[in-house]
This record gives C-alpha cells, structure tokens and sequence, in this order.
C-alpha cells in the first residue's frame, strides 16, 4: 500500500478484542462506517490447536502464540521476558498475558464472566478505600445483559443461587454442571465450612449456541478451546465484518492526531510491518487495545501540543496499574480422588468474599478450586520423590487425581505509584518502546492476600493434604486494569463516566484500563458491557447528534 | 438430471413452527371433530407440510419460502385459513383438487414443486381430517406470500397439464388408513404422506420420477439422497427395522448413518413426531421394496474402515501466529475433527458425536453429503435431543476452511475411514458452497441497551 493512502470512517477503532470488535459490530449494524485497526495479523483456530498440541510446554499460556516482531507480546509470563518490562517489589506478580492479534486476547481466556457487585462500584462511598467508578452498577446492568447475549454466558438461575449482582433478566444458557472435582469440593466445604462454592458465570455454551457447539471439556480452554464453545473476540470480528466493518490487520497504530486546539482527535497514524505509515481520519476515536498497550500508545502519542501524551492532562495515563494479584498453592488431597481435569478449566468458585464490611481495611477476593489436568505436576512431584519404573507409574496416577489447585484473585486499589511508563532503551521492530510497569502490591491487597493464605490453610487441613507447593510471592492474574482511570474529576482521572476521555471530546477508551477499581471477578464480561455502553454513546451521538 | 430437486433447499426452521401443530383445537365442537382435527394435525406432520410451507423466521404455514428449481424461483404459498391471503375461502372440494391434483381454487394448475403426485394417495377421510385441521386448527395469517415468476414455458401453468400427464400419481388409497395392515400402512405412508420418493427416487428427463427405480437415490441440491432401498451393496439391506425406525425417530442409527441437510429437516419436522407403530410400519415398507443395486456403491456404505490412530504428528514445532501454513490431510483432522471424533475416529462413547468408521456418509463413493456435512455443519432437533456438528464453511464463527482444505480432509477421511481417496478437489468443493454469502445475523438482536433477544435453541 502506498504510505500516503487515506482512509476515513465515522468510527475508528484502535483494537479488535472483545471491546474492539463489538462496538464496530454494533455501529455497522446502526448504518455507521466503521474501520477496525489491529496490531497484530489474522489467525484461526485450527492454527493454534495445532501449536497448543506440538507445544511441549502446556500450561504456557503464551506459549502457542509466537507473536510477530512488529506486533509483539509477552513471549511468556516471567520476569525479565523480552517485552513486558516489569519493576518493582511486586514485579514478578505483575507479567500479564495478553495477544496482540485479531479478536485479541480471549483467545486465550478462561471463559469466566462475572458481573460486577454494585459495592465495587462504590467503595470510596461504602467503604473508604480506593475510588468510586463515574457510573453505577445500573447503569451498566442492560449493558452487561447485552454482553452476555452477545458472548453467550451460562450462570446459575438467580433464585437458587444469587451472585449478588441484580439481574434483570436469567443468564442466556443454564450454568455448567460441576466436574466431578467441583462436586466433590463444593460437597466439603458446604458440609465442613460456614462458605459456600457457587457456579461460575461462564461465556461457554451449555447447549449449541449462536453457531458454535456445546462444552465438551476439553480442558484447555486456555491456551485454546479446540471447538469454539466458548466465546472469543474473532467472532464479534466476523459478525462486525459481514455486516460491512472493515479492518485491517498489522496496523500498528502509533500517533494520535489532534486538531490545532488539540480538543479533538483528527487522525491516528499505523505503521505497517514494512513501517509504511499510514494516516486513518474519522469522526470519533476509540481506542480498544488492552490495558497495557492503551497506555503505551497514548504516552507514545506525546508531542508538543501534549508533552506528557494524549489524553493526559491529569498525568494519570499509565497509573493505577492493578490486577488481581493473588496467591496460590497446590497440593496433594488425602482424601479420596477427585480426578480434576475432567470439565473446563474453572466451573466452581468459593465467593463468600468478594463483598463485606472489613473491605474498609483489606480487599476482597474470590477462590478458583482449578479444575486442570495435573499430570504434569504430578509427574514431576513423583520424580522429585525418587519413584522409577512401576510404582513411578502408580504414583503419577494417585497424584494426579490427588492434586488440588487454589487460587484466587485479590482485589487491588488504584495507586499513583504503580506505572506503565516506556521504555528508554527496549523498542520492538518498528522503534516503537516496549512497556515497563513499576508494581508494589497496595497494603489492602497484601492484608487479603494474608487472610487468603489462611483460608487455604484450613482447606488444606480439611483435605488432610501434603505437599504443599505455594507460588511464591504472589500470583498475577492478567487482569491488567486501571491504566486510563475513569472519574468525575479531570484533574485526577483520565476518562468520564461514559469513557470519553476528559480532554478530547471524540476519544473513547474501552478497554479495562478505564476501571477505577478492580472488583473480584475476572475482567472480561465488564469490558464487553462498557465497550457496548461506548457504542450506544456513539450511536446516540452520531445517529441523533 | 433430476434437477427439480433442488426445491428443497435448507430450511432453518424454528422448533416453534411445530409447536403450533398440536395446539388444542378451540372450535371443536364434539369428539368426533377432535378426533379429526387431531388426525388431520398428524397427517400434515407426516406430510411435512410445514417444511415447504414457512420460510426461514415466518410463521407456521404463512408460505414464502423460495424454493430454487431450473425453471426459477418457486414462492410456496400462504396455506393458512386467511381467506384472503390464505386458503379461507377454499372448500374440502377446492382443498382436494389442490393436494391430490395439483388444481388452484381458480383453475391454474399448481408447479409440481407441491408433491401432489404423492398426495394423490390420500383417503377421501384423511382429506377431509387435514382440511379440518387447516381451517381450524392453523393460525390464519393476513400476509400475501411472494408471487411465483418462471420463465418461459414454465411460466405457462398449463404446461403443467402436460406434466401431470406424464407423471404417474398415487391412487388415491381406500377406507380408512388407520385400520391398515403394517405394510399397506407403510405404503401408505411412504407414498401418500411423507413422499419419500420425491427425494430419493431418480428423476426422468422430463423431471419424472422414475418409478422402476424407487428410492434408488438421487442428488438433492449439493446432498445426495441414497438409495436406500433393500440392495446389500447398493442399499440398505444391512439395516434393520430398528435401525431405521432408530433413524428416523431421532436421525441417528448409531454405527450406520445419521440425517444432516434435507433429511435432518425431514426427522425434525416429521418423522421424529410419528408414532413408533407408524415408524415401524414405514420401516418395514421400505425393507421390501425392490432391490436396487447402485452405479458407485458396491458394498455397504456403513460398512468400511475401524478404528485407527494416526502416525504421530506431534512435531514440537510452533509457528508464529501470522503463519498460517496449509495443513495437510492428518493436521487438518487434528485440529478440526478429532477433539469431538477422537484420534481415532471413534466417536463418543454415547455416540453423541457419531463414529467416521462404519458411517455411510464417509463410506459412501459419492462424496457429496460428506462434503455438505462440513461445509454446512448438524443442526437438528426431535425430541430426543439437539445434535449438532458446526458449520466449517463460508459463514462459521469456529472455522473457515478453503475449498482445498475441505477438499483435502475429505480425501483424507474416507480414504482412512470409508472406501478410499475419491480424489475430491477444490473447485468441486468450491461449486457445492452455497450461492453468494448472506450477511451472518447478528448473535443478538440489538435495538439497543438491554433490547436484546438470546439465540433461540435450534
């Protein structure tokens, strides 16, 4: 393509995950144009099963997807790796993995759709601690039942089993059954403990829907659900696409341009893998491009009209970096087997305290009892313990359908102090820096992580289990959030209540670096409602504007 | 040759439209008009009126499907008791002329795209009971269905007069059929109500069915319709009563075939709803029809290959994502097939997920449904469950393969699973996609926030 060729829409988005995709796949369908730009190629999926299953390393998440040198991503999620740079005292709790290709990173996702509960919304309000959001759970509610049709989730019928977030309609499709291991774990801690396990909310398919077939449990998910039966973004790509959306892979998008009074937003600039540049005009922007990579191209955006980048007049693009930091421990049940790895990966979730009065003093968090396949630990664990030959063997299987693996997310707080910031000295092949993160767990978060700790402790000791392996430190949960904060006030928030940021009236940000806090359920189904919020902004302004 | 069956294209109907079938007759005036209407809502099930009848999305029997024949588009009709879009107006005698004759109420002679010829076989009784049902057990609908427009000379309905000569009808059976013996029951059945020879019996040049050679196969718009009759090579002479009463009650006789396309709809709108006396009568009809052996197929379709496990492909090698290199017949299997048929090709233990081994569909030397299964996916409900295989083709959201991928996993499937690399290729692939791609409906109606409708079931 010639570098000085034109392209022009009403919208243009900078992205094609989930957010991405579905807000191009609702304006086209509204009559508007919409041009999508992706940073990294077009995929499918028989590609990555295919990687997944030459793949020696299977509990790589990143590993099937070698990513490209113009568009690259987090090879792996150590630390040092060669593209997420991460500091700190926290830093090895802070490598996120994410894909830089087209439907973006769900890819690669557990398929775990949690709403919100209306209190992290509020927690300034409720509990005096980190911030309240620009919008309340109402607001997003029609939004998130929107989500959940549009991604097909599964959950439990609300009057048997109430999530603690009102719902207005019944979830799409009925919950997942539990595993065997999920039964057998909600079984103890129903009768054994005061907490309870609940059915987790799941965008995957209990009976063939939109298309796609039901769960087989296949039990890799993540890296690859080898028959599309759950959700990810490439099909709001296709929907988006056969509607008339145009978008366009390897377009590295690495200027925003404004106008002469710098209030709004006249064009972004790409690069393609050649670095031939290309100028893309339009009426509105949205920039949909992940926590991390979000950031990066509004700090990459600086210039003199606005040194500190894009979008940043409060200095508040690339803080507030959060997750949900948690910690994890596995080990060997002596009770009787409970052949987990049979079921998605994550069907079960202890959620008794995701809400209460003490997240005035230490954060929230949720517990995945994780349903994998253990083999691989379990023959390492029978190795160390000298077995050979037969009762190698032996002890591989009572091992593995022995082992019980906890994990939780914990919830964060928005800190100033934990920063994405560029590269001074690491760029990628087009020039462009690599991201850095400076991350120190907040002391809310590490007081839940402890009270977590101690939970696991007593489930260890119900179980009557042995060899316990805890991850060191902490656990990060790539769920990178709060990188472009969302807020009432210009001067400590990067973007309003509707995720239009405060300095450029035609620039949206949708993604979950617009979180203000982090909440204990994965990230995702919040990102596809507020990405569905934007698009009904937009329609509303471009259509009756 | 026998291109007019191209009339019965996919028809993506929703469960509901049957729901309407069996709705409580609000007139009734006695038992014996209960009984009726009861016998006339099973009659039109068995006919599978409603498949021709309702299009995609519209309401039960308000017609406007498009039905492709060589002599152009075909409008089925507004068969609902509206009477004036409808067939209100039509009295038994006008409603007789039609079903068994092919005669409108105004004279015009209807396109045999309506399978009167096989109507013609009905009782003056079952008649009368489905014109009872149509007038008072249907929903009348005020929409005016699209007008049939045919070029020359089918656009000259008198032509069909001809036709009609040429055809041979059913003769209209005698007494009432819910008195029949098994096989006169069967018969009567097969021919008068689910006209199974529209589809599986070869056609004539002059779009003939030729009756020498009844249920002996034909091709059916991309699928091919088998012959099934009782020939051991060419046929279905292995199967068992059960299994075909197994095969049309739920579309699946496990270790032999299973109903995609055209005859997933049939199961779905008909067959799955018969009773099982009328099933193994049916059953039992078919197992002795005249034997006919097949040009291609020499020994039984189900009965090829067994399990086997592949060389291992396992390589250790990852690509970068944006390298999307051709896969060869095994990897194609791997990555698209085996997850739900196994390494091995065996199925599910349930087999939910049929087999690939002992399946007609890949043992069969004509390629063609095995082609159409992949390119178009399962999709099929009765009330013993939804079996459903995705699609791969142009519009599926869990894998789009090229004509040459398509072309490839086929050779590779029956060559290890059925009776040998048929040596399928890409543009042939290619010709049996569906015509121009349709824009993919939205997952969700939006009109905006919180107006969104979930994806019905089917």
């Amino acid at each position: 393509m010639p570098s000085d060729q034109t392209l022009s829409a009403d919208v243009v988005i900078v992205g094609s995950g989930v957010a991405g995709s579905s807000i191009a796949n609702e304006l086209v369908r509204a009559g508007l144009s919409v041009i999508v730009l992706e940073a990294g190629p077009r995929v499918d999926r028989q590609h990555f099963v295919e990687n997944f299953r030459n793949l020696e390393n299977k509990p790589s998440y990143q590993g099937p997807f070698p990513s490209t040198p113009w568009a690259p991503h987090p090879p792996n999620q150590r630390s040092p790796n060669k593209y997420l740079h991460t500091t700190g005292p926290d830093a090895e709790a802070y490598q996120q993995a994410y894909l830089r290709v087209v439907g973006g990173t769900t890819w690669h996702w557990a398929g775990c759709a949690w709403r919100y509960l209306p209190s992290d919304f509020e927690l300034k309000t409720r509990y005096g601690q980190g911030r309240d959001w620009a919008l309340s759970y109402d607001d997003l509610e029609p939004f998130y039942y929107q989500a959940e049709v549009m991604m097909g989730v599964c959950g439990p019928d609300p009057s048997v089993e109430d999530l603690g977030s009102p719902r207005k309609q019944p979830y799409p499709m009925e919950a997942l059954p539990l595993s065997y291991a999920g039964e057998q774990f909600r079984k103890l801690i129903t009768e054994k403990t005061p907490w309870r396990v609940v059915h987790e909310p799941q965008a995957r398919n209990t009976r063939p829907y939109d298309g796609r077939p039901t769960c087989e449990g296949h039990n890799n998910c993540m890296p690859i659900c080898p028959i599309g039966a759950m959700y990810n973004g490439s099909y709001s790509v296709y929907h988006a696409e056969a509607a008339g959306a145009k978008f366009i892979p390897n377009a590295v998008v690495y200027r925003i341009e404004r106008d002469a009074a710098n209030k709004k937003v006249t064009a972004v600039h790409y690069y393609d893998p050649d670095k031939g540049s290309h100028r893309v005009s339009g009426k509105y922007f949205v920039i949909a491009a992940h926590c991390i990579e979000t950031a990066k191209l509004l700090l990459l955006s600086a210039d003199e009209q606005s040194p500190n980048g894009v979008a940043n007049s409060s200095g508040h693009v690339g803080r507030n970096m959060m997750d949900h930091t948690g910690v994890q421990v596995t080990f060997i049940s002596g009770d009787k087997a409970l052949w987990p790895g049979r079921g998605p990966l994550e069907t079960n979730v202890i959620d008794n305290f995701r809400d209460g009065t003490w997240r005035d003093e230490r954060g929230a968090y949720l517990v995945h009892m994780v349903d994998d396949n253990q083999v691989d630990f379990a023959t390492q664990l029978a190795i160390a313990k000298g077995y050979v030959g037969r009762e190698l063997e032996e002890q591989i299987r009572y091992l593995a359908s022995h082992t019980v693996r906890l994990f939780s997310h914990n919830e964060a707080l928005p800190d100033p102090e934990n920063r994405l910031t560029l590269s001074r000295t690491e760029k990628d092949a087009l020039g462009i820096p690599h991201p850095q993160v400076y991350y120190k767990l907040p002391q809310y978060t590490v007081r839940s992580c402890d009270h977590t700790r101690s939970v696991f402790r007593q489930l260890i000791h119900l179980m009557h289990g042995t060899d316990e392996e805890w991850t060191p430190g902490y656990f990060p949960q790539d769920h990178p959030s709060g990188s472009t904060i969302m807020g009432a006030d210009p001067k400590d928030s990067v973007v309003d209540g509707h995720c239009r940021t405060h300095d450029h009236e035609n620039l949206f940000i949708a993604s979950s670096s617009v979180f203000s806090t982090v909440g204990t359920g994965n990230i995702t189904l919040t990102v596809a409602a507020i990405a569905l919020r934007v698009a009904d902004t937009l329609k509303k302004e471009l259509l009756h504007g | 040759m026998a291109d007019i069956k191209h009339i019965f294209r996919t028809v993506l109907l929703g469960s509901a439209v049957l729901g309407g079938l069996y709705a409580a007759p609000s007139h009734a005036e006695d038992n014996d008009e209960q009984a009726l209407m009861a016998r006339g809502a099973y009659l039109a099930t068995a006919g599978d009126c409603v498949a021709c009848h309702t299009r995609p999305g519209g309401k039960p029997f308000a017609g406007g499907l498009e039905i492709a024949t060589p002599k152009g588009a075909v409008f089925s009709t507004n068969i609902t008791p509206d009477p004036q879009n409808g067939i209100g107006a039509y009295t038994l005698e006008d409603f007789e002329k039609a079903l068994r004759r092919g005669l409108r109420k105004d004279g015009a002679y209807l396109y045999p795209v309506m399978p009167y010829v096989s109507y013609a076989g009905l009782t003056d009784q079952d008649v009368k009971a489905l014109y009872t049902w149509f007038m008072h057990g249907v929903q009348p609908v005020a929409e005016k269905a699209p007008e049939t427009q045919m070029g020359f000379p089918g656009n000259i309905r008198m032509s069909m007069m001809a036709w009609n000569m040429l055809a041979e009808s059913e003769k209209p059976e005698t007494g009432d059929s819910a008195t029949y013996d098994k096989l006169r029951r069967g018969h009567y059945l097969a021919t008068a109500l689910e006209h199974c020879g529209t589809c599986h019996t070869p056609r004539n040049f002059m779009l003939v069915e030729q009756q020498d050679q009844y249920l002996a196969g034909s091709q059916l718009n991309g699928w091919f319709a088998p012959n099934i009759t009782p020939s051991s090579t060419g046929g279905i002479g292995d199967w068992s009563e059960d299994d075909l009463v197994a095969y049309l009650k739920t579309g699946h006789a496990k270790g032999r075939s299973q109903a995609a396309g055209p005859m997933g709809e049939a199961v779905e709108h008909s067959t799955s709803h018969l009773s099982d006396e009328d099933l193994h009568a049916l059953a039992a009809f078919i197992k002795q029809v005249p034997a006919h052996d097949d040009e291609i197929d020499h020994q039984a379709r189900d009965s090829f290959g067994k399990a086997t496990l592949s060389a291992d492909l396992r390589s250790g090698i990852v690509h970068r994502v944006d390298d999307l290199n051709p896969l060869d017949g095994p990897a194609l299997y791997d990555a698209n097939c085996a997850a739900c048929h196994g390494a091995d090709g065996a199925g599910t233990a349930d087999q939910y997920v049929p087999t690939l081994y002992t399946n007609s569909v890949v043992g069969s030397g004509r390629t063609d449904n095995l082609v159409m299964t992949i390119l178009e996916g399962v999709n099929r409900s009765t009330p013993s469950g939804h079996a459903s295989m995705p699609s791969f083709g142009g519009h599926s959201d869990v894998q789009r393969l090229s004509d040459d991928e398509i072309a490839r996993l086929v050779n590779y499937l029956t060559q290890r699973f059925g009776s040998g690399d048929h040596h399928v290729t890409g543009a042939q692939v290619g010709a049996m996609r569906p015509s121009p791609p349709t824009p993919t409906p939205a997952p969700a109606v939006s009109t905006g926030a919180g107006h969104v409708t979930a994806p019905e079931h089917t």
